[in-house]
């Protein structure tokens, strides 16, 4: 029965009054390397379904991955109608819907790609740039969704990506870089270890930063990690719960005038690209910020309507996410943006964001890998031990350059929501230190 | 299904592999969520699965799938035993197992499963409507039962089936004053069965928190900056040695392993036997902990668990290891393997890691403190990807003036290396309290439910901004 056709007849039947049923099929490879060598190739099919019901409003969400599928149908309708109703809750959207394919978002030679070579390839990179060994891992993914509602939506899409990350080690530095496409003339693991192995060579020697007030050029990967936080805050799932930096602030001007940021699903080769969001309406391209003026928050069909607007192609029926974070081309480069930085720090990466308050954007997030002082415009020494403490819409209101290096950008569960974006400066952030 | 994992494993050797292992697992969570008095939705995961790991001539492979039919299982076998070929300068070894046998499970007089989905909603619209208040404007309560079953046998002989229900909780609620709010977010989590809600004293545990916030918004005395003592409550001391002695304390953290994603660590084989904090410091991970989160008996690898010392009076002590971990430090395994699902392999995972109690009542360190600062909560922390440099931003905190308690302060931040960490410590309390947390480490990533915990603890000197 892993058809979302004969999946959502079965739950109408029982008694849902609105039905989503989405099928996917999988198969993940990845080579995973430590210290210069193949640790451990992995292999996962998976067949999983999911189901979301509401019966009367009652909303039971179910996640199915093997066993008796018709039994979990029944039981998903039944918790939906032994529980009360979402008074949030405004429906699902009315197809059926004609999709446009995704440019560059299958290529049957990335189902194939050959990941050990594409490891080796990045190791011998980041070595030949200065690193002394290099971890991490290469991913090749393929999947097939199929999708049917109660109102009329049948889509279906297939998929391919391609992930390489990779750090590189060289003394105390260390540097990290990504690629990822949909397709094999995009991948480049060996960019992306040339750069960590780089990043990894010249910053052998830091030493400790002094926290103080600086202005900051972040690499794509640095921002793109704010960038996925802001993207979650901009749901409107987190707005309208009041649990969000941007609650209240529709209309208003939240970041410079330098500013301008999109969510888009149907981006070509983006990697979170899909045709159709999670109630099958076409996904589309969404200005969230405009010159630094907040437009729009991310809407489903229901959270739409109950702001009264129209959703945005980003359901999460109950919770809409991103699917792909553009910031896009800035109009100068890299090194301009450093060159006007009188005392400043480069980040090259962060990890480990956390909130002291989503509410008001207080947070902090360590920087990683290669950390470099910059002064008169020009990067100098190596740096380690500085925690960015500052808060979120500082960050984006501070923002005073936006690098023309674009780049599209994930990693782990620290860039979950694929970003493209350059190199960013922002004016006056607090680094910390410890005491 | 232990047929079918023994027969992964015997086909898995007929083809070549110089060990294999399979792990069956079957996952099954219901639970539900209430956003503001909303009942968002009620949740429904079930999935279930074969994974199978082998070595061949020093390479290793891993395959999974969800149909768990003969047929699946030989292309499973197949899988591992293909992507088990690579060239390595260095062959992959695992320290022995003693290929026990064993059915073990956690206790649950009241199965969770048998409970309707109603009574769980109930308890969480109780709860809600015990809580809410003008003043706490926003509320997340999210609740789910899990029950896992595994079967997990390798060439060795083992045979581990095992049966685990967990509860976990989690409650994220904002306070406000005017235009000003405080975020407090927490997390409840055992393993066992329906019974233990019986007393889980959740409703006067976030009605007093948010209590003291609300006056910490209301009426915040100055905190003292500069170098100052502080007692931390056993929240603060769990997280700080989670996050400062379980994961710098993994076997292959340290040999590199994990080094892309979720870091290295400042601990190396040098540092065993070497200080690195005081006296009063013994921090241990035990899995074998009744109704711990991360309670188990037997790890993914099939070796007995038991409890470890990472720090023994302020000593390194013992460091987590797999079986593959431990080949390097020239030890075995001490059953610190876990996995998250069936379709991941086993890293080596925290359980239930805490401080242990000291000989003082929570009043004989509070009366020691000339001026200082009570830390009984934290609502945001975090730690270099070397577990060197830590933070924690207080939530619910006190002025201590000579050894009383004299008003709130408001998030007073504790930002220092672990070393000055665990040697500030000075005294610890006989109490011993334990938080559940979901540990994520691993890529893919994997949340592994465990318990950190400990008694409240006095650190000496430390400074506050």
């Amino acid at each position: 029965m892993l058809d979302p056709e004969k999946i959502v007849k079965a739950a109408v039947k029982l008694g849902a009054t609105d039905a989503v049923a989405t099928v996917q099929e999988s198969l993940t490879r990845q080579s995973k390397f430590v210290n210069n060598e193949i640790e451990v190739q992995k292999m996962w099919e998976e067949k999983e379904a999911e189901l979301f019901v509401a019966v009367k409003g009652s909303i039971a969400i179910g996640m199915w991955d093997g066993g008796d599928l018709k039994g979990f149908v029944k039981r998903i309708v039944t918790m939906a109608k032994l529980s009360s109703p979402n008074e949030d809750f405004k429906g699902i959207a009315e197809g059926p819907f004609k999709y446009r394919k995704i440019k560059d978002s299958y290529d049957n030679k990335a189902e194939s790609a050959p990941l050990v070579e594409c490891a080796n390839v990045s190791i011998e990179s980041a070595l030949a740039a200065g690193a002394e060994r290099c971890t991490g891992a290469v991913y090749a993914d393929y999947w097939k969704t199929s999708m049917a509602t109660s109102n009329s939506v049948y889509a279906e899409d297939q998929g391919t990506g391609l992930n390489a990350s990779i750090r590189a080690f060289c003394g105390k530095g260390s540097g990290h870089s990504v690629s990822i496409s949909r397709n094999v003339k995009g991948f480049d693991p060996a960019s992306a270890g040339e750069e960590s192995g780089r990043t990894a060579s010249i910053s052998t020697n830091p030493s400790q930063g002094k926290a103080g007030t600086y202005d900051i050029v972040f690499s794509p990967l640095a921002i793109g990690n704010l960038l996925d936080n802001i993207g979650n805050a901009l749901s409107a799932f987190s707005v309208e719960s009041g649990y969000s930096c941007f609650t209240g602030r529709l209309g208003k001007r939240v970041a410079s005038d330098k500013v301008s940021l999109s969510d888009s699903g149907n981006i070509a080769g983006g990697f979170g690209s899909r045709p159709f969001d999670e109630e099958g309406l076409p996904t589309k391209t969404t200005p969230i910020i405009e010159k630094g003026v907040l437009k729009t928050f991310l809407h489903s069909t229901s959270t739409g309507k109950k702001s009264n607007v129209r959703s945005t192609g980003n359901a999460g029926i109950i919770s809409p996410r991103p699917w792909n974070i553009v910031v896009g081309n800035g109009k100068v480069s890299p090194d301009r943006l450093i060159s006007g930085v009188k005392r400043g720090i480069y980040v090259t990466n962060v990890w480990y964001t956390r909130f002291a308050n989503y509410v008001d954007g207080a947070f902090s997030t360590i920087p990683r890998d290669g950390l470099f002082e910059i002064r008169d415009g020009e990067i100098k020494n190596a740096l380690q031990g500085l925690r960015l403490s500052d808060n979120i819409l500082n960050v984006l209101q501070n923002v005073d350059g936006i690098a023309n290096d674009a780049k599209q950008v994930k990693w782990w569960h620290e860039v979950l929501t694929p970003v493209t974006v350059g190199h960013v400066l922002c004016r006056s952030l607090k680094m910390t230190a410890s005491r | 299904m232990e047929d079918i994992v023994s027969f992964c494993v015997e086909l898995a050797r007929r083809k070549g592999a110089s060990y294999a292992e399979a792990r069956f697992e079957a996952d099954e969570t219901d639970g539900a969520m209430l956003k503001n008095g909303t009942l968002e939705a009620t949740e429904l995961s079930k999935g279930s699965g074969i994974g199978v790991r082998v070595l061949v001539k020093g390479g290793m492979g891993f395959a999974s799938s969800s149909d768990v039919s003969r047929k699946s299982a030989k292309e499973i076998v197949d899988n591992a035993i293909k992507l088990a070929h690579v060239q390595r300068k260095t062959p992959i070894e695992l320290s022995p197992s003693r290929g026990e046998k064993k059915k073990w499970n956690a206790k649950e007089r009241i199965k969770s499963k048998d409970i309707g989905i109603e009574e769980k909603v109930s308890l969480l619209k109780d709860l809600e409507n015990a809580i809410k208040s003008p003043s706490v404007p926003i509320r997340f309560l999210q609740i789910s039962f899990q029950g896992n079953e595994k079967v997990y046998a390798n060439s060795e002989g083992a045979l581990i089936i095992s049966q685990v229900p967990r509860i976990e909780f989690h409650y994220n609620i904002v306070v406000r004053n005017g235009g000003d709010t405080e975020n407090r977010y927490s997390q409840w989590g055992k393993s066992g069965g329906y019974e233990l809600l019986g007393d889980w004293g959740m409703e006067e545990k976030i009605n007093s928190e948010a209590k003291a916030l609300l006056q910490c918004l209301r009426k915040p005395l100055k905190a003292p900056k500069g170098k100052t003592d502080v007692l931390i409550s056993p929240e603060i001391v769990g997280i700080a040695c989670h996050e400062s002695s379980g994961h710098p304390g993994e076997g292959d953290r340290i040999l590199g392993r994990e080094g892309s994603q979720a870091g290295e660590s400042y601990l190396g084989f040098d540092w065993l036997g070497k200080r690195i904090g005081s006296d009063a410091v013994t921090v241990v991970d035990d899995p074998t902990l009744e109704n711990g989160l991360g309670f188990y008996l037997y790890d993914d690898e099939g070796v007995r668990a038991r409890r470890r010392f990472l720090i023994k009076d302020g000593m390194i002590t013992e460091f987590l290891q797999s079986r593959q971990s431990s080949v390097a430090f020239g030890t075995e395994s001490n059953a610190s393997a876990r996995a998250s699902g069936y379709s991941l392999e086993p890293l080596v995972r925290m359980a239930n890691t805490f401080m242990l109690p000291g000989k003082h009542s929570f009043d004989e360190l509070l009366g020691g403190i000339r001026k200082g600062v009570l830390m009984k909560s934290f609502t945001e922390w975090n730690i270099d990807d070397r577990r060197w440099n830590q933070k924690y931003t207080g939530s619910e905190c006190y002025l201590i003036e000579n050894g009383e308690i004299k008003g709130s302060v408001r998030r007073p931040v504790l930002e220092l290396t672990t070393k000055s960490f665990y040697s500030s410590i000075d005294a610890c309390s006989r109490d011993l309290e334990f938080f559940a947390g979901n540990c994520g480490k691993g890529d893919p990533m994997q949340g592994a439910p465990v318990w950190l915990g400990g008694p409240y603890a006095r650190m000496r000197g430390v400074t506050l901004a």
